[in-house]
């Protein structure tokens, strides 16, 4: 019951920032369903992409509403990660996590920093 | 053709990571494509839209998707979404930056402790 509650305010919480941010809300949903709803990661990561599913088509909407989606270049970036992600499938077997955690986390200082500079 | 590279990267770590790579995608339309923030997060959002059903079918497919959890999670996600885009519409894109930076200062030094 605990852990249903849970999930449900954390899919409130990741659907604000998803509105605010333009992100899905995944990487807030995986750790934290992992963490303290004691979901197995690969549950996690399904689940993630499902809630996510529901978060970007209704923040999408409501973002086209105001002339805020340009549709073709949407359709660029989103057609080719399906590709990236059958690829980001295989080197998951193949790359050990931590490098891959070390390199992202270092992307999103560099983007944080740059950001802030304006 | 940046934008069929930023849909490369955004895909893998969609994979590695289970999420939708909108953390990767608004941040490379803003530095790389030149987009304003609100264009960005609003394109991003139709893409990864795309990539969380090709990877939500996927892990459907392999068993690994409980379609309660899912919805538990989800449907109050949607209406937080609504919520979010109408108080993102209130707020100054600099603030907006600001913020996102923040956000992303955040979630690095978590992963990186």
């Amino acid at each position: 019951m605990w852990a249903l509650a849970l999930a449900a305010v954390l899919g409130l919480v990741a659907g604000v920032l998803s509105g605010l941010f333009g992100v899905g809300g995944g990487i807030l949903i995986v750790p934290l369903l992992v963490a303290f709803a004691a979901y197995p990661p690969k549950t996690a990561m399904a689940t993630s992409l499902a809630a996510i599913l529901f978060t970007a088509t209704a923040a999408a909407a409501s973002h086209a509403a105001n002339g805020n989606v340009a549709w073709k270049e949407a359709a660029l970036i989103g057609l080719p990660a399906v590709v990236g992600a059958v690829a980001g499938a295989e080197i998951h077997q193949r790359l050990s996590t931590r490098w891959m955690v070390l390199g992202f986390s270092v992307f999103l200082a560099v983007v944080a920093l740059d950001l802030l500079a304006g | 053709m940046r934008y069929l590279v930023i849909g490369l990267i955004a895909g893998v770590f969609s994979a590695l990571f289970g999420v939708g790579g909108g953390i990767v995608v608004v941040p490379l339309l803003i530095l790389v494509a030149h987009f304003s923030e609100r264009p960005a997060m609003g394109t991003s959002l139709a893409a990864i839209g795309l990539i969380a059903l090709v990877g939500a079918v996927s892990y459907a497919f392999h068993g690994e998707l409980k379609p309660g959890a899912a919805a538990v999670v989800g449907l109050p996600a949607a209406v937080g979404a609504v919520l979010g885009t109408g108080l993102q519409q209130r707020i100054q894109a600099r603030t907006l930056s600001l913020g996102f930076a923040a956000l992303l200062a955040g979630i690095a030094i978590w992963l990186l402790v």
